[in-house]
């Protein structure tokens, strides 16, 4: 969309907007929780938004793919019936979502849809969403690096409606047909943007750039770990400090690996549901005959980076990176091995002598 | 939207008991229709459900020619397969699938020499292929299916095995690790067979299915004869729940061994960085 998606709106206008749709919608935002810390959560009253919010250290991915979810229903006597469990078809708009957990979305919604097979329970959800980011203007945390992932602080796709804060009033970038639709809906007044606010809105941008830290390795961490050519003693290293708590992968907003289990609801019922995985753990790849090819940390920290780094990866999904730099790893890992510190040490000490072959 | 999670109930037709662990199941589904469209190709497999245990991934063991029922060969070892070991004749189970988009190319193929290697409980996703070779056995050129086990007592398919053995369409081998008083065939691994056999490098596609060591050994054995990485078939197996892409458990690299593989050709294998 053009120049013509770029609206002006006040924040007061766009406050009376939100407490509109309260009825006909679940308005997710975020609120401060006890320790002056930010959470992302359903709202009764705009007063609840916490406009100085940070990042909220839980993943947004929560409210698509559910920590635990049921997906089939069956008896367990008589003739065998399987019933999808439904998931709610309420309608939820995500408000003040951040650039790099947008970007997260952006790439789950292709992942859920690869191979040609759609996993419908991540979809209706996703698809009775609408995502009002707000751009980052200072990093809201030191941990955030999304600017070595292409994934903020500033969007040009993946929202719904982009705002950018310039004081008294938001510019609204349209992304898509949904949230041009929600303006309509919601009646807010909008007034195109000036010359003048879109001049602010590239400063802000330029200034939004300085502002967080280049972290200059990336790209050659990715280009290592492609390469395989990461030496074995720091992954040895990595995993002699990993205590495979999983915190990174949960934590992270491109993690989406789920194990799958029944469960015997009365003597008639079972369920079978899911839950989130992580490949951190020991038994994460253990068969049932014991084979168990990642038994150890090392082997489990390089499947991760793996994942996360490898140009194949990035290839397969679109030019996504497997990480949107929005620091949750930094905050979460109790053994700092979070993607920049992980990167860090590749570039400084663990690259192979075949480096040269590059 | 359809749901890939969702299975199709199957009826449990027959059951053959194979040897003291494994068994195999004949199956057909319940519905007509499914039953009328099911199709699959050989080194594909489903996802079984017991329900109110869990679904685990088995490669489908009959010929995709025959068309009125399916089979599964399954050796009973975690907490599915036991439960499914448990299970008679008219007891019905879930079935997702055909799943796998990597499988064993045959009409490729045409002409060739094919080698079949199999190990123990490897030899049932092989069956899938070795049975329509016999059918077209005119496409192909020499046929050999070598066949190891641990001891006697863990053959599986032993009428088959028998009928193998004495057939003129193809050259049988086999062996087991360690024999009982009754055997008196070859006892040592598998890789033992290829010094009995004359392979012909630049004209044959060899086929592989057994536990990690073996297929490793075989993969050795079977460059050191000349046999191009392309031309060394394998399964790969992992753990995996969904079967479709999703869950993540069975990837290897970029790659998940449930929707590119389970089958690779070695040069696919050698690519693979934790391969």
């Amino acid at each position: 969309m053009g120049a013509e998606s770029k609206k002006i709106l006040s924040k007061k206008e766009l406050a009376a907007a939100l407490n509109n749709v309260m009825g006909k919608m679940d308005v997710i935002a975020p609120t401060k929780g006890i320790e002056g810390e930010t959470h992302f959560q359903s709202i009764k009253s705009t007063n609840e938004i916490y406009w100085e919010y940070t990042h909220d250290l839980y993943p947004i991915k929560y409210l698509f793919s559910n920590q635990e979810e049921d997906l089939l229903k069956f008896n367990l006597n008589g003739r065998l019936d399987i019933k999808e469990v439904s998931v709610p078809r309420r309608k939820m708009l995500v408000f003040g979502i951040r650039s790099c957990d947008v970007k997260a979305l952006e790439y789950t919604d292709i992942f859920y849809s690869g191979f040609d097979f759609k996993d419908s329970y991540y979809f209706k959800k996703r698809e009775n969403s609408i995502l009002i980011s707000i751009a980052c203007i200072k990093p809201p945390l030191d941990s955030c690096f999304c600017i070595c992932t292409n994934s903020g602080p500033f969007l040009e796709s993946g929202f719904d409606i982009q705002l950018v804060d310039l004081g008294n009033k938001f510019l609204a970038d349209i992304g898509t047909k949904k949230g041009e639709a929600f303006l309509k809906d919601a009646k807010v007044k909008t007034s195109n943007a000036t010359k003048r606010d879109l001049e602010k809105v590239e400063n802000l941008k330029t200034e939004a750039d300085e502002y967080f830290e280049t972290v200059g390795y990336f790209a050659k961490g990715i280009i290592q770990v492609t390469g395989s050519k990461v030496k074995e003693k720091l992954w040895e290293d990595f995993g002699d400090r990993c205590i495979s708590c999983g915190s990174c992968t949960h934590l992270c907003p491109m993690c989406t690996c789920f194990d799958v289990y029944d469960r015997i609801e009365d003597e008639n019922i079972g369920i079978r549901s899911r839950c989130w995985d992580s490949c951190q753990y020991w038994g994460y790849t253990k068969e049932a005959s014991g084979h168990n090819p990642r038994a150890e940390a090392k082997d489990r920290i390089k499947r991760r980076c793996y994942h996360k780094l490898s140009y194949y990866y990035m290839k397969a999904n679109n030019n996504f990176h497997g990480c949107v730099g929005c620091g949750r790893c930094v905050i979460g890992c109790p053994v700092s091995l979070d993607i920049p510190s992980i990167l860090k040490r590749i570039r400084r000490e663990g690259i192979t002598e075949a480096e040269e072959l590059i | 939207m359809a749901n890939i999670y969702l299975p199709d109930i199957a009826v449990i037709k027959d059951i053959i008991q194979e040897t003291s662990d494994t068994k195999t199941f004949v199956l057909e589904f319940r519905d007509s229709k499914i039953k009328k469209a099911f199709e699959f190709k050989s080194g594909q497999f489903v996802e079984v459900s017991v329900f109110g245990v869990g679904e685990v991934p088995i490669g489908i063991s009959s010929n995709p020619l025959k068309k009125e029922n399916f089979e599964i060969t399954v050796r009973a070892v975690g907490s599915v397969t036991n439960v499914l070991h448990q299970k008679g004749i008219g007891d019905e189970i879930g079935i997702r699938g055909p799943l796998g988009n990597g499988t064993f190319p045959v009409d490729e193929m045409t002409g060739k020499d094919i080698l079949i290697i199999g190990g123990g409980i490897g030899l049932p996703p092989l069956r899938s292929l070795i049975l329509p070779i016999l059918d077209n056995r005119k496409k192909f050129g020499k046929f050999t299916i070598l066949y190891g086990a641990r001891t006697p007592g863990d053959r599986v398919y032993k009428n088959l095995l028998k009928k193998w053995s004495e057939s003129p369409k193809v050259e049988f081998h086999e062996t087991v690790d360690v024999a009982d008083d009754g055997w008196t065939g070859n006892v040592g691994v598998v890789t033992i067979l290829l010094d009995e056999i004359e392979i012909d490098p630049n004209n044959t596609a060899a086929y592989t299915c057994g536990p990690p060591i073996m297929i490793k050994f075989v993969i050795q054995e079977l460059l050191k004869r000349g046999l191009p990485e392309d031309m060394i078939i394998s399964t790969l197996e992992r753990y995996m729940k969904c079967g479709v892409g999703k869950c993540g458990h069975c990837a290897i690299g970029h790659k998940y061994i449930c929707t590119d593989g389970p089958v690779f050709s070695y040069k696919e294998i050698k690519a693979l960085p934790e391969g």
